[in-house]
């Protein structure tokens, strides 16, 4: 079975990496690999809770995103550092993850067949 | 050895395509196989057979219409980047009821399922910047 790394590192809104990159990632889903989902740098923000989209306009997906586990992702992991730099903490987040260092998260990336980068 | 691609700019913006075309080159003259070359988000501006670069520059689109046809490469695009961005083919543009379409032969819309059953089986290369 294929190990394939997500690395969602873009803040939810301002350009459409963020859910383009998420839309890859449920297009993944649908086959038997075994799918790991990091968040990084500002990529934590794409799970914080209590997101407005409305006064923007745009698409809320954080419902998506929390939704993940259902969607047969294995792990779902967030870089420490990037959550303490912005004052967040795993209690402010929509799903449950599991906190990783950057240099394990290296591992994971070296251990995974694919790697994308959003 | 077998290679998809997956290619993430626009072909003018960026240099990505561009190295994304030769890459196919190279891994084709060392014999090599590229069996697809998918677009998404920006990717897709490479298939637009509207693209009019100046008469100096690289007309992108239309070399990898070349490659594809004489090596028989899929050049597949991701539907959902494609419409959202005005890349339609006939097809997609009755559905959707608009008056033209302008995606280049031999280019095809098709869906990220059909990415992932290829790039599974190869190796994977992404040009995303």
């Amino acid at each position: 079975m294929k190990r394939i790394l997500f690395i969602f590192r873009n803040p939810p809104y301002g350009n459409s990496t963020s859910s383009e990159g998420l839309d890859l990632l449920l297009g993944a889903s649908v086959f038997e690999f075994e799918l790991s989902l990091a968040f990084i740098d500002d990529g934590v923000f794409q799970i914080k809770y209590n997101q407005q989209t409305d006064p923007l306009g745009l698409k809320n997906f954080s419902a998506i995103l929390a939704a993940l586990p259902h969607y047969g992702i294995e792990h779902i992991y967030v870089e420490q550092e990037s959550l303490q730099k912005r004052g967040l903490l795993q209690t402010d987040l929509i799903i449950e993850t599991k906190l990783i260092s950057a240099a394990l998260l290296s591992d994971q990336i070296i251990s995974s067949d694919f790697v994308f980068h959003f | 050895m077998n290679f998809s691609l997956l290619v993430k700019v626009a072909p003018f913006a960026h240099q990505g395509s561009l190295t994304a075309y030769r890459f196919c080159i190279a891994a084709l003259s060392s014999g090599h196989c590229i069996l697809q070359v998918f677009f998404y988000q920006d990717g897709v501006y490479n298939a637009s057979s509207l693209n009019t670069p100046a008469g100096d520059e690289i007309d992108l689109p239309m070399l990898w219409a070349e490659l594809a046809k004489i090596h028989g490469i899929e050049l597949s695009l991701c539907s959902a980047s494609a419409v959202r961005r005005g890349i339609l083919d006939a097809a997609y543009a009755e559905q959707f009821e608009k008056t033209a379409h302008n995606l280049l032969a031999p280019f095809k819309i098709a869906s990220l399922t059909r990415f992932f059953e290829v790039a599974s089986q190869n190796r994977l290369v992404v040009f995303e910047s």
